[in-house]
Parts: structure tokens; C-alpha cells; sequence
């Protein structure tokens, strides 16, 4: 099977190679049989690439330790679908995972858009291959998922070897987020190469109105949404599972997901200026070429050990191959736009600082500020070596004091965007649509004030979600009420109706609303308070209204763990709420015996109760336990859960508008048609 | 006896370090939040640590209840630390020297931005007042001018 997989990885870089050329050769003689062999062949790549991932998957489900990435990162007593998800639990096959994703995507775009966009296709398949191919090289050379365990005997060539068990896969990986945490997160970063990819073939075939991005828009919205998911889901396996009471912590590798997702994101809204308005098209090519970049740069961090980081399960010495892929992109990318600025001229002018054109710049800036200060956080440490030789940190406290008050500014700028007009504001229509929604949510920040919401930013952060989510009410309010005037629906049905004739911009504002409920659980985690004791059987621990009381200290032992567990009671105001089962493990496989914490959650709309066993004293008889109250941390799943439904939302048709368009525009061509007669 | 055996070896390694801070523990938590454990595996906030029988950060804590103890300022346990540790022990870099870079580059960043933005947007106008196609506009503005300077006077 490891032959075949082998020989798959062969075939996809020899085929993969040929598509490029294939693509760029047929294009330069115009032989359209050659261009056709070379979309032929990128899907070629994809069956070859997914030939190489089932071999892998199915050597991780039969425990084929002979080949090393097996071995390293997998055991005999593992679970089925933890062994599967092994694919991608380590640096070899994780990459592999990345590399097959693109190819899956590119056929999928191939087989959606190549008669649709015969002109552009043949350069977005070259620069999806492109990327491909560098992907194909570092699985088939650098770190080739197949390579076979050996035992390095000095003076001797390496000596085969089957060891009778695999190291295990890392504990903290053994985690039902992480199944679906990696291939979401992916998804994210591997999507965006469509768009940039699209962006590319327009610049090359100087087809630059805006068809790239109509094209790409509902890609663009789905790797986004991919990103934004497999960002929470992270977050959501940190609280889980590394036991430290939050669940998200600046780590390098974090910072590497979040980067791409801001840039994208300032992308998605400022495409929107370009298709209505013919105007940002350098910006908007300059976002997308970031925004690639900056998703093989995640990757590269994530993948490089570059920066020191938790995760440290993924270091490697793939490091320079991904630095000079990006230099080699990114500098290609950025000679294409300069060469074609020409080409690029806006189609219409700024009037006024006060409309929507500028503050989706404002936006952009702000979202542009916020990577500029993840980045630069990120990599400082090195800058900083560099420049003064000594080492320093840069660590979460950092992030949060620049990053608190760029994402408040943002909010602030999510309820203002949306009802700026077109062209320019009137003073008039900036006291209609904002005066009230300014004076409540100030009106309530005081009484908030007042009953103990003290803490300045999250008391900016909750006045700023109450004004966006008045905004957002009253967008959907007035259109509602304007439709039920003329179609006569009930006002449930109006609402549902206004949505899906357009559902861009209704979508939009439910994403919008998302992140209100994410700003809001954000906002808790400033009164997060803990408690912790040394408790023995009947013992009791209080924190705020909560009382714990640990009923038994028991020790389980499985096949593939052994550990600590203790059963604890917890009442809310004396009444019995929930049992908690906190544990601590200690893994078998490998050598590495380090001790994971499971910790015990108990989750309501108002707070978690979040339980740490941390272990029990030498004698076995107690436990010391440490528990968390972080208020209002549901409310980031909602959010991130409303986000993903706007973002469904977005991506359907406008059926309704669609269908009575139509009509009209046709009426209209006719009657021009009409008058040009009778002139 | 072989099961009793790994029961109390189990027990040994899974045993935790009590923790023993005299000084309130809210304030060991906030001087301990501009820490990093020292211990080279977990790169975590000092009162993040959490990873089994980490040899730094109990220790590291203790040290920091034991010197609220003695009346010292969050200042002066910083300094010791980073005496102590090196400067890679606090969790954000110092404002001072090349490090102030850190804090005040995403700010200068986000200004000149800001004003590259205010810059083009007054571009854009200056190019869309000045167009051929709006002549008019350009002579009635040049008029309201005009006249407004014949009504204010000018400082």
C-alpha cells in the first residue's frame, strides 16, 4: 500500500508539472487540445493525490508501523477514527492533507467553471497547479508521509524495521475537536487559493472588470466561513482540552489562523465597492495576493516551528522551502499587478469621507491595522533578536492591549458602515439613522455602569454590541415593514422574505450580529475569577454561586490511557446542578509520559462552571481542584454558530429578485431598442 | 499485586504540587499575568501554566506571593524577575529601547493609514471636482466663494 501511495505522490508531481505547462504552452500556440490535456491532467492530480491520502488512511487503520509517519504518530489500541484522523495529526501528512484539499478544489472549480470562463481557465488551473506542485515536491521529497521506519546504524545504511507498537498520537490531539479542527481550518486557508488564483488569470488575460470576483464570491465566502469555523473550533479544543480556563491565547500558531481570516475578511467587504462602484481594483488585487500569502504563511508557522509555540508537536525543517515559495508568489503576483495598473483604473470617484465607499475604507484599514498588529506581535521576538540580540517575548497580555481596542473601533464600525449611503451622507440621514440607537446604547452603558459594569473595554465592547444590534434590528425592521406595505405578508414572512431576495446583504448583517454575541462573550471573560483547594471526599469549594463538593476520587485504566478521576457535585445556590467528572490522564503509548487534563465543564447561558483536576496529592486521599467561573462563554459558540448560519445565508441565490429582474431589464432593453429606432 | 503496584506508581506521577501562597491570591494573579513560565515546554502565562508537575511555575509563584509578602511593588518584583530570568521571563516586551517598536509601530501603522485613506478619499474629490464633465459645479463653487468672502470677514 505504501508502494502505491508512493508511486501516487510520483505520478501527481510528473502530472502536476505537465498541467502548467500544458496550460501556459496551449495558451501561447492558441492549441486548444493542449489546453484541454492540461485541465485534464489537473484532475488527473487530484485522483492521484487522493490515491496517495487513502493509501495513508488505510495504513493508519491496519497500523502499518514499517512506515515511519505511521509509527510516529499512531498505536495498536488507538480508536478507529482517532487513527484516521492521525492523516493529519503530524507535519508528513498534514501537509499531505493541505496539498489534497487544493486539489479537490481545484477540480472542483475546473469541472464548475471551465466552459463558463474558457479565456480565464487555463491560468487559474496553472496557478492552482502552481501551488500544487510545490505542495506535490515537499510531500514527495522533503517530508514524504511514506517513508519507511529505520534504525540509522553508523558507518552502515539505514536498516529497515517494523517496531511492535507506534508512539501513539499526541494526547492532546486525542480529541474529538481536532478530528474536524484541522480539515476545517484548511479548508479556509486551501480556499482562498481559488480566489487569488481567479485574481491571477485576470491580471494575465487583462479581463479585469469585475468577473474575477463575481466568479469567486461565493468561493472567497466559503473558505472564509471554513476559516471562521476551523478558528472557533480551535479555540472551542484549547478550553477543552488544555485546562488553563480560556480559549484563546495568542499563540503563534493561533495568530498564523487569524492573520489570513482578517485580511480575507477585509477582502469580502471591499469587493463589494468594486462590484457596485468599479472602483479599489488595485486594493482589492492587493488583499486577495495577501491574503493568499498570508494563508501560506499561517501554514508555513504553523508547520516550521518558526516561532516557539505551544504546538509544539509541529516543528520541522520545511521552514525555507515555504519562505522562498512565498517570495517566489508573492513577488510574481505583485511585478503582475504593477505591470497591469494600467488596467486597473477606477471606474468612478471618491465624493465624500463621510459614505459608504470610505468607511468600507475604514474598514479595511482597521482589519488591515489589527493583522499589521497580530503580525508584528508574531514576529517580533525574532525582529527583536535580530536588532538587539537579545531575546524577549511577546505574549498574550501584548496582543490584548493593541488588539482590545482596534476590535471595539471595529464593532463600532460595523453598526455605522451598513447605514452610510452610497456617494455621500447627509447630516440629515446621520442624525435619522444614528441619534437613537446612540442615545439607548449609551443610555443602557450607564445604567450597566451603575450596576457594576466597570471594566472599561468590556463596558465599551457591550454599549458598542447593544448599538450594532439595534442597527441590525431596525435594518430588518424597516425593510420588513416597507414589504409588508406592499405585499400584504405577516411580518414574520416579511422578514424571511427580504432575506432571501437578498441575501447578501441580510446575511451580512446576521454575520454582523454574529460577532455581537462573539464580542459579547468576549467581553465576560474580563470577570473570569477562580478558586482552588485541596479537597478530600465531602470537601467543599465555593465560587460565587456555585459550591462544588467532591463525592469520590476514583482511578480508571484503559487500553490506551490510565488516569485520575474524581465525581463532583455542583449545586447553584445550594440545589444540585450537575456531576462533574474532571480527570487527569497519563497516556500509554510512547515515551513521553506527560500527564493531559480533561477538564469538566458546566455550561449555561450566564456562565461555565470549568473544572481542572489538578491532580491528587501524593498520599491519593485528595484532590487539588481548581475551578474557573468564566461568565457568559457560550455566548462565543452562539456567536460562532450565528455567524456560520449568516454565512449560509450569503451564499444562496437571490431566487426572487432573479426572477422579477429579468423582466425588467428586458422591458428596458427593449424600450431603448425603441427609442434609438425612432431617433 | 502487579495492579496495586502501577496504582501507586500511577498515584506518584499523577501526585500534584500543593500550592502554598500567603498573599492574596487575587494579587499573585495579576503580578503572575506579566510572566512567562520559565520552564521551556509550555510558553504559557505563569498563572496559565498548568502542565503536570512543572518544575517553574510553583516555584516561580511562591516567589512572587513571598515578595507581596514583603510589602515590594509590582515594579520591583518585575525588575527582579528580570534580573533573575532574562528579559524573555515577561510576557510583553519592556517600553523602552528598541522594544518600545513593539507597542507603538501597530498604532503609528494604523495613523499613517488612516491618513493615506483621508489622503486618497480628498484625492478622489479633487479629481471629481476638477473633471470636465463638472464645469458647472467648479464655476458655482468658485461663485459661492466669492460670495461667502464678501459676508465673512477674513483673519
Amino acid at each position: 500500500m505504501a508502494q502505491i501511495g508512493q508511486f501516487a505522490l510520483a505520478l501527481a508531481w510528473v502530472v502536476t508539472a505537465y498541467s502548467i505547462v500544458a496550460s501556459l504552452l496551449g495558451i501561447r500556440l492558441k492549441h486548444d487540445k493542449l489546453i484541454a490535456s492540461g485541465r485534464n491532467a489537473a484532475l488527473g492530480t487530484t485522483i492521484c493525490i487522493t490515491t496517495a491520502i487513502v493509501c495513508l488512511g488505510y495504513l493508519f487503520a491496519v497500523s502499518d508501523f514499517s512506515i515511519k509517519y505511521i509509527a510516529a504518530h499512531s498505536n495498536r489500541d488507538l480508536p478507529m477514527y482517532f487513527k484516521v484522523s492521525s492523516i493529519w495529526g503530524g507535519q508528513e501528512g498534514s501537509l499531505l492533507f493541505w496539498g489534497w484539499l487544493l486539489t479537490i478544489y481545484s477540480a472542483l472549480v475546473v469541472i464548475q467553471n471551465w466552459r463558463k470562463h474558457s479565456a480565464m481557465m487555463p491560468y487559474v488551473i496553472a496557478v492552482l497547479m502552481g501551488t500544487s506542485w510545490f505542495f506535490t515536491s515537499m510531500h514527495l521529497f522533503i517530508v514524504n508521509p511514506f517513508n519507511q521506519t529505520v534504525v540509522l546504524q553508523s558507518g552502515l545504511s539505514p536498516l529497515p524495521f517494523v517496531p511492535r507498537d507506534g508512539n501513539g498520537l499526541n494526547p492532546l490531539l486525542q480529541d474529538a475537536y481536532m478530528v474536524i479542527h484541522p480539515p476545517m481550518l484548511y479548508l479556509g486557508f486551501v480556499g482562498f487559493a481559488v480566489p487569488f488564483a481567479f485574481a491571477m488569470a485576470a491580471m494575465l488575460t487583462k479581463q479585469l472588470g469585475d468577473t474575477w470576483i463575481r466568479t469567486t464570491r461565493r468561493w472567497t465566502m466559503v473558505a472564509w466561513m471554513f476559516l471562521s469555523i476551523g478558528i472557533l473550533l480551535g479555540g472551542k479544543w484549547a478550553y477543552h482540552e488544555l485546562g488553563w480556563g480560556g480559549f484563546w491565547a495568542w499563540d503563534p500558531v493561533e495568530n498564523a489562523s487569524m492573520m489570513p481570516w482578517l485580511i480575507g475578511t477585509a477582502f469580502l467587504h471591499s469587493v463589494m465597492v468594486q462590484e457596485k462602484k468599479g472602483m479599489l481594483k488595485v486594493w482589492n488585487m492587493v488583499l486577495i495576493i495577501l491574503t493568499y500569502i498570508m494563508s501560506i504563511f499561517g501554514t508555513l508557522l504553523t508547520r516550521s516551528g518558526m516561532v516557539q509555540s505551544v504546538h509544539a508537536f509541529a516543528q520541522s525543517p520545511v521552514g525555507g522551502y515555504f519562505r522562498a515559495f512565498i517570495i517566489v508568489a508573492l513577488s510574481g503576483a505583485l511585478y503582475l499587478l504593477f505591470d497591469r495598473l494600467p488596467y486597473l483604473k477606477s471606474e468612478n470617484q471618491m465624493e465624500s469621507i463621510v459614505s459608504r465607499e470610505s468607511s468600507f475604507m475604514f474598514n479595511n484599514l482597521i482589519l488591515l491595522a489589527a493583522c499589521f498588529a497580530v503580525f508584528w506581535g508574531t514576529m517580533f521576538p525574532i525582529i527583536s533578536e535580530a536588532v538587539t540580540g537579545s531575546k524577549i517575548t511577546v505574549g498574550p497580555p501584548f496582543f490584548n492591549k493593541v488588539n482590545v481596542p482596534i476590535a471595539i473601533f471595529l464593532m463600532f464600525l460595523t453598526g455605522v458602515g451598513p447605514l452610510l449611503a452610497w456617494r455621500r451622507a447627509s447630516t440629515n440621514s446621520l442624525q435619522r439613522n444614528f441619534l437613537w440607537p446612540a442615545v439607548i446604547a449609551l443610555g443602557t452603558g450607564v445604567v450597566l455602569y451603575f450596576r457594576g459594569l466597570q471594566h472599561f473595554y468590556a463596558w465599551l465592547s457591550v454599549v458598542m454590541s447593544i448599538f450594532v444590534t439595534i442597527t441590525i434590528v431596525r435594518e430588518f425592521y424597516k425593510g420588513a415593514a416597507a414589504r409588508q406595505v406592499g405585499t400584504g405578508d405577516s411580518f414574520v414572512e416579511a422578514v424571511v422574505n427580504l432575506t432571501l431576495r437578498n441575501t447578501r446583504r441580510y446575511g451580512g448583517y446576521i454575520i454582523h450580529f454574529g460577532f455581537v454575541l462573539l464580542f459579547i462573550g468576549w467581553s465576560g471573560q474580563a470577570f473570569t475569577t477562580d478558586a482552588e483547594g485541596e479537597l478530600g471526599i465531602g470537601d467543599r469549594i465555593s465560587i460565587r454561586e456555585y459550591t462544588l463538593r467532591v463525592d469520590k476520587l476514583g482511578i480508571e485504566d484503559t487500553a490506551n490511557y490510565a488516569g485520575q478521576k474524581a465525581t463532583i457535585s455542583l449545586f447553584e445556590y445550594g440545589k444540585k446542578k450537575a456531576t462533574l467528572y474532571p480527570e487527569k490522564r497519563l497516556y500509554k503509548a510512547g515515551q513521553e509520559t506527560q500527564p493531559t487534563t480533561e477538564v469538566a465543564i458546566y455550561s449555561s447561558m450566564k456562565n461555565d462552571v470549568y473544572v481542572v483536576f489538578q491532580g491528587g496529592t501524593a498520599d491519593g486521599k485528595k484532590a487539588i481542584v481548581q475551578v474557573f467561573y468564566n461568565p457568559l462563554t457560550m455566548w462565543v459558540w452562539i456567536g460562532g454558530i450565528v455567524l456560520v448560519a449568516g454565512t449560509l445565508i450569503a451564499l444562496l441565490p437571490n431566487k426572487k429578485t432573479i426572477l422579477r429582474r429579468r423582466p425588467e431589464i428586458e422591458s428596458k432593453e427593449e424600450s431603448k431598442e425603441i427609442e434609438t429606432k425612432v431617433s | 499485586m502487579k495492579r496495586r503496584f502501577r496504582k501507586l506508581v500511577l498515584l506518584f506521577v499523577l501526585a500534584a504540587t500543593p500550592l502554598a501562597l500567603a498573599a492574596d491570591r487575587q494579587r499573585v494573579k495579576e503580578v503572575g499575568q506579566k510572566f512567562i513560565c520559565v520552564c521551556g515546554t509550555c510558553n504559557q502565562l505563569l498563572t496559565e501554566c498548568n502542565h503536570f508537575g512543572c518544575p517553574s511555575s510553583g516555584p516561580m509563584l511562591a516567589e512572587i506571593a513571598a515578595e507581596l509578602d514583603e510589602g515590594q511593588g509590582d515594579q520591583s518584583i518585575v525588575a527582579h524577575f528580570a534580573e533573575k530570568y532574562g528579559l524573555t521571563v515577561l510576557s510583553s516586551p519592556p517600553a523602552s529601547g528598541f522594544n518600545l517598536a513593539a507597542w507603538t509601530m501597530p498604532f503609528i501603522a494604523l495613523a499613517v493609514g488612516g491618513m493615506l485613506v483621508v489622503y486618497f478619499v480628498r484625492q478622489f474629490r479633487r479629481k471629481w471636482t476638477q473633471a470636465p464633465a463638472n464645469v458647472d459645479v467648479a464655476k458655482y463653487q468658485q461663485k459661492v466663494e466669492e460670495e461667502l468672502k464678501k459676508y465673512i470677514p477674513e483673519d
